[in-house]
């Protein structure tokens, strides 16, 4: 039996490399799907799926920078596909800087798209999803906002922010049979895919002394041998389980995707 | 069929969550070893076994504290299947005079829960090391996680150990890319994993207040899966929003 039969899910940054594997998965389990993305090229990743199933996949061009376009993305979702089920907020900013270097430019832009891009695109798809009784919304959060990481301050923050914001959510939607997780993978193997360079971004230079990020850079390292990175085949694994009804008891978690690099209580 | 090919050993002990999980691996295609410690489960097993002939194997458990006895369930699931992949453990029992428990009251609950857990687990583990893969699940309760009113301290204590268990186990088994992970179940349908003030355990989604011993089931699938490959040393917390971390 599939995981998401007739259900529809729009995409905040679906032309990333993890939500273009995540499609594979989500047609597979029986899904529609909106992708929702700040620019053309992005969907390239994804166009023969899109060519093999035109009437089950869509874009639409639009930040969650921008609560505008997030209204006018669900919109589109509803008038296409005549519901919505599942929200997954894959748009992130890396951003660059420790505390004595970061500019404001930069946290600002993390924080916007990172954090207040799952807020503006929950309060748009709520009415939708209010009206069934039932959503999925799905935070993409990462390792660098739960352990002590080499990674920017930017990052750091605005990722535990997208956490934290995740239980917010949680809580407050639980009334009505929403459901509300995000999920803190470590290093993703995005070899098969062409870098896109974020737009804003500079590069980050990590102050002296700091672990710098990637694989075994939190202490403790991977207990699984031979391979340092998440395939985006085991991202999308939890990320069928966080949108289908198979998860309908589980709100305000947070999983962690780390080959065992960090294991908190 | 997600688990066509796998053999999974779940080990339940006060609860119907372990029947729930064998059901769901079963209609996935797998071959299953329940043990069970009432007559209740038993029975129930004993359909599951017409159902699913020469996939079901139901072993009866009188003491989850008794490591020959858990040794030996080991043995007779080994020799069915021949193998094992997934290990999964729902074991609790329920405190009699929380929080006022005596001595004797203390040490059945602690044992029962972490030996019962552990034992089940450890006779299987050359077989998982030697296939060089495993997913083992253990479930427990929210009372570990966090302060339940209510709640016994040797219940609180050995759920909390669990995790520590789950934890410790994904450290030193990843070599052999076997994984472990807990789940900490709220309030369930059957109350089995609730040793709480009514209510203290509920969930906050609307009509999830309980959860179903299903939605158990299905996080076990999760973490049991090829593609949970990744995730090791975690918990799941599954209380419907109950307790967030």
């Amino acid at each position: 039996m599939k995981k998401l039969e007739n259900r529809v899910a729009v995409f905040i940054g679906g032309g990333s490399a993890v939500a273009s594997v995540a499609l594979k998965y989500f047609i597979a389990e029986g899904a529609s799907v909106l992708q929702v993305d700040v620019a053309e090229p992005y969907f390239e990743r994804t166009r023969d799926i899109r060519e093999e199933f035109p009437n089950r996949i869509h874009t639409f061009l639009g930040a969650c920078t921008s609560q505008e376009d997030m209204d006018q993305a669900m919109a589109a979702c509803e008038e296409q596909f005549g519901r919505i089920d599942i929200v997954c907020n894959f748009a992130g900013f890396h951003g660059a800087g420790d505390v004595t270097s970061v500019l404001k430019s930069q946290w600002d832009l993390a924080m916007d798209v990172t954090c207040l891009g799952i807020y503006r695109s929950t309060k748009a798809a709520f009415p939708y999803l209010k009206k069934n009784h039932y959503g999925r919304i799905m935070n993409f959060a990462s390792i660098g906002g739960r352990a002590n990481r080499g990674v920017s301050i930017t990052y750091a923050a605005s990722k535990a922010a997208a956490i934290g914001l995740t239980r917010s959510l949680a809580l407050e939607l639980a009334p009505y049979g929403i459901t509300v997780n995000s999920m803190a993978p470590a290093s993703l193997d995005t070899s098969a895919f062409e870098r896109i360079p974020e737009h804003g971004s500079i590069p980050h230079e990590p102050p002296k002394g700091a672990l710098t990020g990637g694989p075994g850079a939190t202490r403790g390292g991977s207990f699984i041998p031979d391979r340092p990175l998440a395939t985006l085949d085991e991202i999308a694994h939890a990320l069928i389980f966080l949108c289908s009804e198979d998860s309908a008891f589980l709100t305000g978690d947070c999983l962690d995707i780390n080959g065992g690099q960090f294991m908190q209580p | 069929m997600r688990f066509q090919d796998k053999v999974a050993v779940i080990a339940s002990g006060g609860t119907g969550a372990g029947l729930a999980c064998a059901r769901r691996f079963l209609s996935e295609g797998a071959r299953v070893a329940l043990y069970g410690d009432t007559e209740e489960l038993q029975k129930e097993a004993l359909e599951l076994e017409a159902s699913y002939p020469g996939r079901l194997l139901a072993i009866r458990i009188r003491d989850y504290r008794n490591r020959e006895e858990l040794t030996a369930a080991a043995r007779k699931a080994l020799k069915e299947f021949g193998t094992a992949d997934i290990l999964v453990t729902a074991i609790t029992t329920k405190p009699k005079n929380a929080p006022e428990e005596d001595e004797e009251e203390y040490q059945r609950i602690l044992h029962t829960i972490l030996d019962g857990a552990l034992y089940s687990v450890q006779p299987y583990m050359d077989t998982l090391i030697n296939n060089r893969y495993g997913r083992i699940v253990l479930i427990s309760s929210l009372a570990g996680r966090t302060n339940v009113p209510g709640a016994s301290p040797a219940y609180a204590a050995a759920h909390a150990g669990l995790g520590g268990m789950a934890r410790n186990i994904g450290c030193t088994m990843g070599i052999y890319t076997i994984t472990a992970n807990c789940i900490a179940a709220g309030a369930l349908e059957d109350g089995s994993y609730d040793d709480c003030a009514p209510g203290a355990c509920d969930g906050r989604i609307s009509g999830r207040e309980k959860g179903r011993l299903s939605d158990v089931a299905a996080a076990v699938e999760y973490l049991a899966a090829d593609l949970a490959s990744w995730t090791t040393g975690e918990t799941l917390d599954l209380n419907g929003g109950r307790f967030m971390t």
